[in-house]
């Protein structure tokens, strides 16, 4: 169950860590809902130096222990990744301290920088007109394509990525994804689901092989972009990163998953434009063979997803009502994975 | 009062009463989901009968036909183990949890049965997962 953090906690925080400077205090703080990852506030930490008021903007991530994806991931991976990104021109934010001391706000946290920009929800009506309006302006749909095709191309071995494991060669990327989402199924003691287990069966029979590794970020979508003067000014949600086919990203750029009532690819870019920007920017020919393959990887994913969630409330790991929702949410997406298999 | 038409009774309340009169949003949103999720309860107790009884038929002609098929002198060659086993369990256990079963030890014995036989069995079997993920849909959207 939650462990509530208090403003004065965060503050005192701080103050060990910028002891030299006096006066501290935050403000403009909000504490992000949406999700069911990481808690997450946003605010100002307010400090006086040589009698000028100086404000850092920040942002500071909790680690509950009941998050969705479970032991799939922690802020401490997090953490390492956007060091290791700070020294390459994607635009990530910086981070600043991570703590695996339970005793300082009651769950590992990391604190980084807030960076400018906005990041409207894709599912509501404000979001879809917010990148609908983008969409008609031309620069971010051009942007958020250029930037999936910089973070595949980034050397991530220069970049000390490594240690995110990579995959055995020719079909280890998606045959790893597969037994990764298998794990998280298991764990959330779901009943057994045939259409899931033919799902699964097919799609390890048909592992595609990997033409390349790259940094895979996992969640490649509006919604998990900051957004500034219609560019994008950070990546976010660095939660399912690995090292792995590219063509993953590419997927679920692609897939309907990620649009609702709209052509545009996640909600924001015509498919010619980020074909076209994409391919130019990488010199390579986006498989749609593969990316129909990885959709239905998705769509196993999101089956994990759900089970997970609907499990996490079922067992008492969590209070909200909302995971609850999604045990429905489990048929609607087998329904999905069947037609994908052709029934 | 069935217990559908009470679950029914408690979403309107959670929806109309307690979630209009709550102050805090995050607990504003857990009484409408709350409402949400009783209604879907609600819906699917109301259907649940129905559709056991059809899937129970279902199930059965399925086991019924893989039997058929098998149990033809041709294939008595390449009949697994698995697939012996897996049909056992599906026809004792004629269910979501049994086709599972059997299912997985199809996909395993594609070697000994050879892919024509496979698939023409998935197939079969697929008609009977689609009649039940539709029957799901009915209270899952």
């Amino acid at each position: 169950m939650e462990t509530k953090v208090t403003e004065q906690q965060i503050l005192e925080y701080l103050r060990t860590k910028i002891p030299h400077e006096k006066g501290h205090r935050l403000s403009n703080i909000e504490r992000i809902t949406v999700g069911w990852s990481h808690e997450t506030w946003l605010f100002d930490l307010v400090t006086t130096v040589n009698g000028d008021e100086c404000t850092l903007p920040l942002c500071l991530r909790r680690d509950p222990g009941n998050t969705l994806l479970r032991n799939l991931s922690n802020l401490e991976t997090q953490f390492k990744v956007l060091q290791c990104l700070e020294k390459t021109e994607l635009l990530t934010p910086k981070v600043y301290w991570y703590e695996s001391d339970t005793n300082i706000l009651g769950a590992p946290f990391l604190v980084m920088e807030k960076v400018s920009g906005v990041c409207p929800s894709p599912w509501g009506k404000n979001g879809r007109d917010f990148y609908e309006k983008a969409a008609r302006r031309g620069v971010l749909p051009v942007d958020f394509s250029k930037t999936l095709a910089i973070l595949h191309t980034l050397d991530w071995e220069k970049s000390g990525l490594e240690f995110l494991g990579i995959p055995s060669p020719d079909r280890g990327f998606a045959l790893a994804e597969i037994n990764k989402w298998k794990s998280l199924i298991d764990v959330s003691d779901h009943q057994p689901e045939p259409i899931l287990t033919d799902l699964i069966c097919w799609l390890e029979e048909n592992a595609p092989i990997s033409q390349r590794v790259t940094l895979v970020h996992g969640a490649y979508r509006t919604g998990n972009i900051l957004i500034d003067e219609d560019k994008v000014s950070a990546i976010l949600d660095w939660e399912l990163q690995t090292l792995g086919d590219p063509m993953y990203d590419v997927a679920y750029v692609l897939t309907d998953l990620n649009r609702e009532g709209t052509n545009l690819l996640s909600n924001i870019v015509e498919r010619d434009i980020f074909f076209e920007t994409y391919e130019s920017i990488t010199g390579w020919s986006i498989d749609e063979k593969i990316c129909r393959y990885y959709d239905a990887l998705y769509a196993m994913r999101s089956v994990a997803f759900w089970m997970s969630a609907s499990g996490l409330y079922a067992s008492g790991l969590s209070d909200d009502i909302r995971l609850a929702r999604t045990a429905w949410s489990v048929t609607v997406v087998l329904e999905r994975a069947a037609k994908n298999l052709g029934y | 009062m069935q217990l559908k038409d009470t679950l029914r009774r408690i979403s309107k309340t959670c929806k109309t009463v307690i979630a209009p009169s709550t102050q805090d949003e995050y607990a504003k949103t857990q009484a409408y989901m709350a409402a949400v999720v009783l209604e879907k309860i609600a819906l699917q107790i109301e259907l649940e009968k129905k559709h056991e009884l059809q899937m129970a038929s279902a199930y059965r002609s399925l086991v019924e036909e893989v039997s058929l098929i098998l149990n033809d002198e041709k294939y008595s060659k390449v009949l697994s183990i698995e697939i012996q086993n897996g049909l056992e369990i599906f026809s004792r256990n004629q269910s979501r949890s049994g086709l599972n079963v059997f299912i997985k030890q199809l996909y395993m014995s594609k070697e000994t049965l050879g892919e024509e036989l496979v698939n023409q069995i998935k197939e079969r079997a697929r008609t009977t997962m689609r009649a039940d993920i539709d029957f799901r849909m009915e209270f899952a959207k």
